[in-house]
């Protein structure tokens, strides 16, 4: 028999989240929007989490509970995907919450007009320790907005863009349609891998300024604050990501209409981290960046005349990566093709990157 | 007459349905649950339809006949539910046909939670080129199997206007005997069968306080019978008497509840109203186009028209049909001449198309051949382009799509250009 979809489905990520849960999973059974269904998926959780879940069942015929081995963030929201059935999708961290009105927001939205993708507004909390202005500015201050096609600016520029897939609400069937699915094999930032690969193929895109959910952006041990905590490996995870997201662009030939910008926001996005790098641990990345860049001829992506600091950027990924290379092939020592290429080329940033290099070559 | 109340009474409401009858009166008695009473109600068929069923009431003592003097189905549908003894009520209209096991399901859930209203899903059946039922399910799986009260259990109002919706298939339901005529649920008694199941569907919604949904479904709804209802076109103002008689059940039997039903009602209204608007033909809907404004300038005079209840398009639509209903109807008129619609917001497309292909010949193309004037130039003249959209300078062709695309995209971004528009519209036919 072919099903009848539900309004919306709630997708909950549980690990080791006791503490939170059971004010996660009341603010879903009181939805004012009664037709939900709330997918809780037990991701091989070691405290009492799948407890609460099964008590709230008990009370709640919506709530379904999936119980699975430990595979990391993105299996689990996969996992719930794969039995979701609701017409629109919403991802709930299980340390969040959700505004009473929230489904009820997010259907009305998809009631209006035909929509792939919606973003909402959130707050924050707890209030204390105060979020920083770029998390505050982001999550907050969101327009209300359609757009009726892709634009790039839906990705890149629009304040609502800035991934983080519980502030999104997908319809299903735009996510079958293109087989989108969380990879797996990053534990770290897929939301941002999700979010390029999907938007593209979206065709309407709502953001709504209420704030229908409730982030805790701050916790002892959370995925995000350990992931911070160092540099070198955040900046390595975000390499990892881009290698990812640029394989699936190519793919799709997205670089044709949209490379500018994807270009413009690769560099934006590592090449601040790097710079606060020193010298070695630098180069390891930019060599890695620099492979990226040539592999799929990234640097031809550009239209239009880029602004100076992103030219800069790509100057001294090149320097790097050829400076590599070339010594990778005729064994030379690094320092000696140093002198030769800061005479060619000479632009602060390089520099800069030069000084940073001058230790090493001793 | 029986001593014992049968389980469920089942009327079965014919007029002129030679072709159908036997097939439906065979499933009916095929139905797992013996225990049942069939009543078939005859407005005068003349086409054996009623040899047919006199035959059945001489093989099987369960099926009795009315002849009811009125062609109204409404009518007849209450003296059946007037005659029938059963505990539940059941509706098969007799071009339709039941699966076997339909009232036993319905009635055993029924008993078990002791509800007014059962209501099953039900599949589009065709006969022709080929026999097949498709399946169709009313509610998602968190509705189903469960029992609420309609009035009180929605907190959304328009999640209650959705559930209202759920297309009005009365017969795919059983119902409370007691529940019916307590609570003084009739039908409309307007003549033929003219959507007589809008206001009875609402009636019982509005007074039901256990209501269960199910997903399965058992009845077979025939989609190609010429002489069904829904496939007349003639008539005009039926669905109006249906909306009078909610208000009159309203105000009479239920005046403690009109201030939240009423605003409901009205929103069902506009559905129904705009529905049937545009079924008809063109010179009957700027007939109907006017009874539509007058009933609902009448509603939004007295406060009935709660913008809760509407999505933003339709309430743009209600109020352009409350100060101006001419207009409203030559926009459909507009938007209906433009076969090639394709949805989505075309007008724009075009014009974002237009403006990129106008870059492209001027030779945006290698970046590395672009100087920075050149650059320069073509950022100018994006930004120009952009700066002189305006309204005088469009053709009237265009116009009408700008038109059109207000109502297809129903964006909110988009309200206020087309108030430039309208206010163009106006000054030009003016002059």
């Amino acid at each position: 028999m072919s099903t009848f979809p539900a309004k919306v489905s709630v997708i909950i990520p549980i690990y080791n989240v006791e503490k939170y849960l059971s004010a996660c999973l009341e603010s879903c059974v009181s939805q004012t929007l009664k037709d939900i269904e709330i997918i809780c998926v037990n991701d091989g959780t070691k405290d009492n989490s799948q407890r609460i879940v099964d008590a709230f069942a008990q009370r709640d015929r919506r709530i379904i509970s999936i119980v699975k081995e430990n595979g990391g963030l993105s299996s689990a929201r996969n996992a719930g995907l794969a039995v979701a059935t609701g017409k629109t999708i919403m991802f709930l961290d299980s340390d969040d919450y959700l505004a009473p009105k929230a489904c009820e927001r997010i259907w009305l939205e998809t009631l209006e007009a035909p929509t792939d993708i919606i973003v909402f507004g959130t707050s924050i909390f707890p209030d204390k320790p105060t979020a920083n202005n770029w998390m505050y500015e982001t999550l907050t201050k969101i327009r209300t907005h359609r757009f009726w096609k892709f634009e790039p600016a839906v990705l890149f520029s629009e304040r609502g863009a800035k991934p983080f897939v519980w502030r999104q609400a997908f319809s299903k069937k735009f996510l079958d349609d293109h087989k989108l699915t969380f990879d797996e094999t990053i534990k770290f930032g897929e939301d941002t891998v999700f979010q390029m690969e999907a938007f593209p193929h979206g065709t309407n895109f709502a953001f709504i300024e209420d704030r229908l959910y409730f982030y805790r952006w701050f916790r002892e041990g959370s995925l995000m604050a350990v992931a911070n905590a160092d540099l070198d490996s955040k900046v390595g995870k975000h390499i990892f990501m881009l290698e990812k997201i640029t394989e699936y662009w190519s793919q799709q030939k997205w670089f044709d209409s949209y490379g500018d910008w994807y270009l413009d926001w690769l560099l934006d996005f590592v090449m601040p981290d790097i710079q606060h790098l020193p010298g070695k641990k630098a180069e390891k990345h930019l060599i890695r960046l620099n492979h990226l860049m040539d592999k799929y001829d990234l640097e031809d992506c550009w239209q239009s005349v880029p602004s100076p600091t992103r030219e800069d950027y790509v100057d001294v990924i090149h320097s790097v990566g050829e400076k590599n290379s070339e010594t990778m092939k005729q064994g030379k020592e690094p320092g000696q093709k140093n002198n030769q290429t800061q005479t060619i080329q000479n632009d602060s940033v390089k520099k800069k990157e030069m000084a940073a290099n001058q230790p090493s070559k001793k | 007459m029986q001593d014992t109340k049968p389980k469920v009474s089942i009327v079965l409401p014919a007029l002129n349905v030679g072709k159908y009858i036997r097939q439906c009166i065979e499933s009916v008695l095929a139905q797992t649950l013996q225990d049942i009473e069939v009543i078939c109600v005859d407005a005068g068929s003349t086409d054996g339809t009623l040899e047919t069923i006199q035959e059945f009431v001489q093989k099987d003592p369960r099926v009795s006949l009315i002849k009811s003097e009125k062609k109204s189905y409404g009518y007849q549908m209450n003296i059946g539910f007037a005659a029938a003894h059963g505990e539940y009520l059941g509706i098969v209209e007799t071009d339709d046909y039941a699966d076997p096991d339909m009232f036993e399901k319905l009635y055993s859930r029924a008993v078990e939670n002791d509800l007014d209203v059962v209501k099953s899903g039900f599949y589009f059946y065709y006969s022709k080129n080929g026999e097949k039922s498709i399946p169709n399910p009313i509610v998602s799986d968190t509705m189903a199997n469960f029992t609420f009260c309609p009035m009180t259990y929605f907190e959304s109002k328009r999640e209650m206007v959705e559930f209202f919706n759920i297309k009005p298939t009365i017969w795919s339901a059983i119902y409370k005997a007691a529940f019916i005529r307590e609570n003084n649920i009739l039908f409309n008694e307007t003549p033929g069968a003219s959507y007589q199941d809008c206001s009875f569907n609402f009636k019982v919604w509005t007074c039901a306080k256990r209501v269960q949904l199910v997903q399965e479904c058992y009845l077979h709804y025939r989609q190609d019978n010429e002489g069904s209802s829904v496939n007349s076109p003639g008539k005009v103002y039926c669905i109006c008497d249906e909306y009078n008689e909610i208000e009159r059940f309203l105000r009479e039997e239920r005046p403690a509840d009109q201030g939240k039903l009423i605003p409901l009602m009205v929103r069902l209204k506009f559905d129904s109203y705009t529905w049937n608007y545009m079924r008809l033909a063109p010179q009957q809907q700027s007939e109907f186009i006017m009874r539509f404004h007058t009933d609902f300038y009448r509603h939004e005079a007295d406060g009935q028209l709660q913008k809760e209840y509407f999505e933003y398009y339709k309430w743009n639509n209600a109020w352009e049909i409350i100060n101006d209903p001419m207009q409203y109807h030559a926009h459909m008129l507009i938007a209906r001449s433009e076969s090639d619609y394709q949805g989505g917001n075309a007008f724009f497309e075009r014009r974002i198309n237009r403006t990129s292909k106008v870059l492209k010949k001027k030779g945006a193309q290698n970046s590395k051949t672009l100087s920075p004037e050149e650059y320069a130039r073509i950022e100018t003249e994006k930004r120009r382009s952009a700066r002189n959209f305006k309204i005088n300078n469009i053709k009237p062709a265009i116009l009408r799509k700008a038109v059109r695309a207000f109502y297809i995209t129903k964006d909110h971004g988009i309200k206020y250009t087309w108030y430039i528009v309208k206010a163009k519209i106006m000054r030009r036919t003016q002059k």
